[in-house]
């Protein structure tokens, strides 16, 4: 069976939640390599809360600044620009490169690329969020094996480690976290890895606890499997569809929480672009230029809504194969 | 009074334009009476206020500057300070105190107080009150903010009950500022109080008030009403006969309420905003000079910034008129030095700093500084030039600052890591002096004295010189102009201190904020000034 009959199958909800997140995905890869520096700052004067679809004669010169003018106009040793509504003179002589830029969904406060923003903040959201999935899924599986399989004092212990954690409420245990250590995207995927295992952990002892009872796998201690070998060749593999189901819908949860820590100014740090922080400085803004909030929000629901229709997607697969 | 201390208040606010002296001035007789054409009696106006009320107790407050506003509308002080410091040191007009003199050798000041004023209750204003006032604000049980005001003034006579004297320790420049600040408290009621519970006492419960307005009602975290009191001795002022103090905590929820009308006045709009309020016909905008002004506070102690060279190098390299045009757009002024521009003792021959980068490139290759393996970034006995720039957390201004200056010294090779910090954390860490460099703002006082800024800091005494600058001739010409009583003499002094920190640039000074009050257009006879937004507020009335 071919990839694509097999992507035909699948549940409408596991294709629309797949293909979103890929696509997302594919954004968030490639592209950076398409749009300009998220980080330049053209014209904090002149070019700051452009309207989508604005366009600027940008001059860049040697000193490393740039001016975005209405218009430029090349007369003898000189550009005579209009910017912000002034006519002014530049030595040609200064300037390195002028070109005509469009600004496709317009500029932030400072006079930034906001397409180039978002894209570049799709490759820090999404990647905070799935690299913090799999430093969750790690310890969860990990946790959750050793205490289903082991039972008794371990399990006990384990388990009660895990009420105690998923009873500290999850926003301030993270604000305080981060509070602490030196904001960075590193610091924010293990502090969002190490505070969300715990429902992995309990999700996979369940499943080893019911299966650890089934006739396949006292077949496969009875012939002197490892322990080892049972977990990752008997376990796991049928444990997989709940994981899947868990680890989609809490693929939306981590990016969520990414983009409220950054929003509350403790994720990505300036000038990084992050769809949290992007909401955050829209914010300040927003009665006058609300699709700056609005895009990265936007861009955020529609994420966490694609990893909850693979989720649904993947647990209505499963129904459908066990009938 | 708030006018007298130095404060943080604005790092609070996300406009960063709080902040002020709250002063009445006596009423002008030209105005007319309300019949026929002149002002009408009547109406109420909505005030947007960022926080609620703690105390109306001056003694118990902390200062914020919303607070003090309030506490002035309710209780008398004994003069107004006037919004006329540019041109020399503040004078006062009468308020409780109708006259007042010095005596021959100075030591000694008279006030004499008005015989119509009345407490909310009935009871006479009297000097027993000033005495009263003056005991607790020298009480060390109460514990009073600026308390150190008063440290020259060793008693406060009463003359007979209209008539009260100062006795000063020594004679120096501010002695009627001095006298006059903090509001005066009602020693029948709160004289039962005894000092030590002053700090725990809910004087809510207890409160009589003096002034134009009394306390009607108050819901914590709503609203603070405050009606007209017909006793107050400017009858038939107040015109208006409330005023209604709105907590909206975030600044959008104002100005949308005032767009809609159910704000009439909006004591500090964000520079970004001010081309809406300017362009609604319903709305006017006052602008004038706040004394907010901002910096980069570099940390002379280490010993990255030790050498003046460099601070002078990131002032020249940070292009700090483009910064300030941009991020107020229009609402700010570039700073100079220590005394801001709009006050008397400021220097009109300091030279400006230019935006140079190639003069600031010269000056850190001189004190060592160059791009010895090519990456971009300049180093000096293998250490990079990469440092953390505090700023406050969710604060507009200072976020687009910092981006603003990572980009400019980016170009000359150094490394800026804007990092937002949370308030109280950012006080904290600045006072310990656990940082590389901060954007900071300070509102200065009407009183011009560099002490606590820039002097030294003496082990022991308070001190704001949070960035360890040090300089021993600046120190000593401090000390000299603060004892100065003649203000042309002192001036001289001024001049050089202000020259010698422009040269030192302990600090990269940024800009001087404009405060930016909108109001209803049909509020008629405010006159909003530097002295406060309520400096007025007897003659304030509605058009018909």
């Amino acid at each position: 069976m071919s990839a694509v009959a097999a992507f035909a199958r699948w549940p409408r909800r596991l294709q629309a939640g797949a293909a979103g997140l890929a696509l997302l995905a594919l954004v968030a890869v490639a592209g950076p390599w398409f749009t300009a520096n998220p980080d330049a700052i053209v014209d904090a004067r002149a070019a700051a809360l452009l309207p989508p679809g604005a366009t600027r004669f940008v001059l860049v010169r040697y000193d490393g600044t740039t001016m975005a003018c209405e218009s430029a106009r090349r007369l003898g040793p000189d550009w005579v620009v209009t910017r912000d509504g002034a006519v002014q003179t530049v030595p040609a002589g200064t300037v390195a490169r002028a070109g005509v830029r469009r600004f496709w969904l317009g500029t932030d406060t400072v006079g930034r690329d906001v397409l180039a923003r978002l894209i570049s903040g799709a490759r820090v959201s999404l990647g905070v969020g799935a690299l913090a999935l799999v430093v969750a899924l790690v310890l969860g599986i990990g946790a959750g094996l050793l205490a289903g399989w082991t039972g008794g004092v371990v399990d006990a212990l384990l388990m009660r480690f895990v009420d105690a954690l998923l009873a500290v409420p999850m926003l301030f245990l993270l604000l305080f976290l981060a509070a602490v250590f030196r904001p960075s995207l590193g610091v924010l995927v293990l502090i969002l890895g190490f505070s969300s295992w715990m429902g992995v952990a309990r999700l996979v002892r369940g499943q080893v606890l019911s299966l650890k009872e089934r006739e396949f796998i006292l077949a496969a201690r009875a012939i002197g499997a490892s322990g080892w070998r049972i977990a990752f060749t008997h376990l796991l593999p049928n444990a997989l569809t709940p994981i899947a189901q868990d680890g989609a819908l809490r693929l939306g949860d981590l990016i969520l929480v990414e983009a409220a820590l950054s929003y509350l100014g403790l994720g990505a740090q300036p000038p990084t672009a992050s769809w949290g922080t992007m909401v955050a400085e829209g914010q300040e803004v927003l009665a006058s230029t609300w699709w700056l909030t609005m895009l990265p929000t936007v861009l955020i629901a529609a994420t966490v809504i694609a990893a909850a229709l693979a989720a649904d997607g993947v647990q209505e697969l499963a129904r459908r194969e066990q009938t | 009074m708030t006018a007298r201390r130095r404060t943080l208040s604005a790092l609070l606010a996300a406009a960063a334009l709080l902040g002020s002296l709250a002063c009445r001035r006596t009423p002008v007789p030209a105005v007319k009476e309300p019949t026929g054409e002149g002002p009408q009696p009547g109406g109420q106006v909505v005030v947007a206020a960022l926080a609620d009320i703690t105390t109306l107790n001056e003694y118990q407050s902390s200062g914020d500057a919303g607070e003090a506003e309030v506490i002035d509308l309710l209780f008398p002080a004994l003069m107004v300070e006037q919004p006329d410091y540019q041109l020399h040191p503040p004078s006062f007009a009468p308020r409780l105190a109708t006259s007042w003199e010095f005596s021959a050798d100075n030591r000694d000041l008279t006030f004499h107080l008005r015989p119509d004023a009345r407490w909310s209750d009935g009871t006479p204003v009297t000097a027993e009150d000033v005495r009263f006032t003056f005991l607790a604000q020298k009480d060390p049980r109460v514990d009073s903010v600026g308390m150190e005001i008063k440290d020259f003034i060793k008693d406060v006579e009463v003359v007979d009950p209209h008539t009260v004297r100062f006795h000063f320790s020594r004679v120096y420049p501010y002695q009627l500022m001095d006298a006059n600040d903090g509001h005066i408290v009602p020693a029948h009621a709160w004289g039962k109080v005894p000092f030590d519970k002053w700090r725990t006492t809910d004087f809510e419960k207890i409160l009589v008030t003096g002034g134009p307005f009394r306390l009607a009602a108050h819901i914590p975290q709503q609203t603070i009403v405050l009606q007209r009191d017909p006793t107050y001795w400017n009858a038939p002022r107040p015109y208006l006969d409330r005023l209604v103090f709105r907590i909206l905590p975030d600044m959008a929820g104002q100005l949308a309420q005032l767009f809609a009308g159910d704000v009439d006045l909006v004591p500090s709009v964000a520079p970004q905003e001010a081309d809406r309020v300017v362009a609604d016909p319903d709305l006017r905008l006052v602008e004038y000079p706040s004394r907010l002004w901002g910096l980069v506070g570099w940390n002379n102690r280490r010993s990255m910034f030790a050498d003046r060279r460099v601070r002078r190098a990131l002032s020249l390299g940070i292009n700090r008129k483009a910064l300030v045009d941009t991020v107020f757009r229009g609402h700010a002024k570039l700073a100079t030095g220590p005394v801001l521009s709009s006050m008397w003792a400021f220097d009109r021959s300091l030279p400006q700093l230019p935006y140079d980068q190639a003069q600031a490139a010269a000056l850190l290759a001189q004190a060592g500084w160059r791009d010895t393996n090519g990456d971009g970034i300049l180093d000096r006995r293998d250490r990079v030039f990469a440092f953390d720039l505090l700023y406050p957390a969710a604060n507009t201004l200072r976020r687009q600052m910092a981006l603003l200056i990572q980009a400019d010294l980016a170009r000359l090779g150094i490394k800026v890591r804007p990092v937002q910090v949370e308030f109280t954390s950012l006080i904290s860490r600045a006072e310990a002096g656990d940082f590389d460099a901060v954007l900071w703002v300070w509102e200065e006082a009407t009183k011009i004295d560099l002490t606590s800024t820039w002097s030294t800091p003496s082990p022991g005494q308070g001190s704001n010189n949070f960035i360890g600058y040090s300089n021993p001739e600046v120190d000593r010409l401090i000390a000299v102009a603060r004892e100065e009583p003649d203000y042309t003499r002192a001036k001289v002094l001024l001049d050089r201190i202000q020259e010698a920190i422009v040269a030192d640039q302990p600090v990269t000074f940024l800009y001087e904020a404009n405060r930016l009050v909108a109001t209803s257009r049909r509020l008629e006879g405010a006159d909003i000034n530097a002295a406060g937004v309520f400096f007025n507020i007897d003659d304030w009335y509605w058009s018909r």
